[in-house]
């Protein structure tokens, strides 16, 4: 029968493995790092143009639809539309990047960061649907009600059938295109649940 | 010499290792641990800037480290990511009678769990690991010292045996 080799230490095993690791052990210069700083920065900032442009192409797809409007509900509507784009970039603005400050890293503990990370995340699934959606919606209807007028199958006395069934149409989309923003919305929400529960085991953990 | 430049000196001499060891733990893909290991340089030089001498250089240092990699991994999109509880691990069978264990196959093999864990348990894992003791690491990590100690218990013998399931030599 073969004798099989003493075990090691289990105590020592690991982190004799882990320190054995082969590193590439490259030496890190300063004015790399200043310069990846920069680069890092860079990023943020074109980061936050991306959505200043964004914002820009609604306002002025809709500012075109305000000036060419075929009645005061897509006028109406495409101002409304303009107004909730403008809000969301300041509120975007005034909230603040979701990334942490530097010195926050250091200032908190892992298990701070933790949370502090999941909070936030948290928050924005919950908030997604005040911030980002609703401004929207009175526009957007008002757009929809505007183009039914425009066709004829609303405030149209003499409304043939043929315009009744658009009407039908544009209300059904329009019920389908409110049926996503709920979804998106409820989607969100439990994520935010899962998210909470999270928060309530580091809180669990802490507490230990 | 500015501030953030000195201490990150003296943090990469004696750290540097440790920090590259700690991506490694991250990130499976050496051209993205390359990146992490970057943005946790970055992170530190940074950070230094607001040093106030309230906690030791240690602490500071593996507090940014690991943030900032717990970040940098949330914020990329992973097709496989998922985390092995220590339940798992331990009803892994074990295919090895040989306690001998190749030593590179057990060092990938540890990585790779290591990658796996659940993000709090994997940075107290590799905290102690690089040899600190419960009260840094509670410290660090914001725990008490009991929960830190009852954790590395069970997490070493999950690991361990691990490493020793997978890829051994006769």
């Amino acid at each position: 029968m073969s004798e099989k080799p003493p075990m090691n230490n289990p105590e020592d095993e690991l982190a004799g493995l882990w320190r054995d690791q082969k590193l590439e052990g490259n030496k890190v210069a300063l004015e790399a790092i200043r310069k990846k700083t920069g680069k890092f920065e860079r990023a943020i900032r074109n980061r936050n143009l991306m959505e200043y442009v964004a914002a820009a192409v609604v306002v002025a797809g809709f500012g075109r639809t305000i000036l060419h409007a075929e009645n005061n509900f897509v006028r109406a509507g495409s101002v409304l539309v303009v107004a909730a784009a403008i809000y969301i970039v300041y509120a975007l603005h005034t909230r603040g990047s979701s990334r942490h400050l530097p010195g926050d890293a250091a200032r908190m503990t892992l298990v701070q960061f933790h949370r502090s990370s999941l909070e936030r995340q948290r928050n924005l699934l919950e908030d997604i649907w005040r911030w980002y959606i609703l401004p929207f919606v009175p526009g957007l209807l008002l757009n929809m009600v505007g183009f039914a007028v425009r066709d004829g199958a609303l405030l149209n006395p003499d409304r043939t059938p043929a315009q009744a069934r658009h009407g039908l149409n544009i209300a059904t989309f329009t019920l389908f295109m409110f049926g996503f923003f709920f979804l998106v919305a409820a989607l969100n929400k439990r994520a935010a649940r899962r998210l909470q529960r999270k928060i309530n085991e580091l809180d669990a953990e802490e507490r230990q | 010499m500015a501030k953030e430049d000195a201490l990150f000196e003296e943090a990469v001499a004696e750290f540097g290792p440790a920090l590259e060891r700690l991506a490694r733990g991250y990130e499976a893909d050496p051209d993205k641990r390359h990146d992490l290991l970057q943005e946790i340089h970055v992170a530190l030089w940074q950070s230094f800037k607001s040093f106030d001498n309230r906690c030791s250089l240690r602490t500071w240092v593996y507090r940014v480290a690991h943030n900032r990699a717990v970040s940098y991994v949330r914020s990329i999109v992973r097709k496989d990511s998922k985390t092995v509880g220590l339940d798992t691990l331990k009803a892994m069978p074990d295919e090895s009678t040989d306690v001998d264990v190749d030593r590179n196959r057990a060092i990938e093999r540890l990585l790779a769990l290591v990658q796996q864990l659940p993000d709090l348990d994997r940075q107290i894992m590799m905290l102690h690991m690089e040899g600190l003791d419960a009260v840094s690491i509670a410290e660090i990590a914001g725990l008490s010292s009991v929960n830190v100690g009852t954790k590395i218990h069970r997490l070493k013998k999950a690991l361990i045996h691990g490493v020793r399931k997978g890829g051994s030599d006769v």
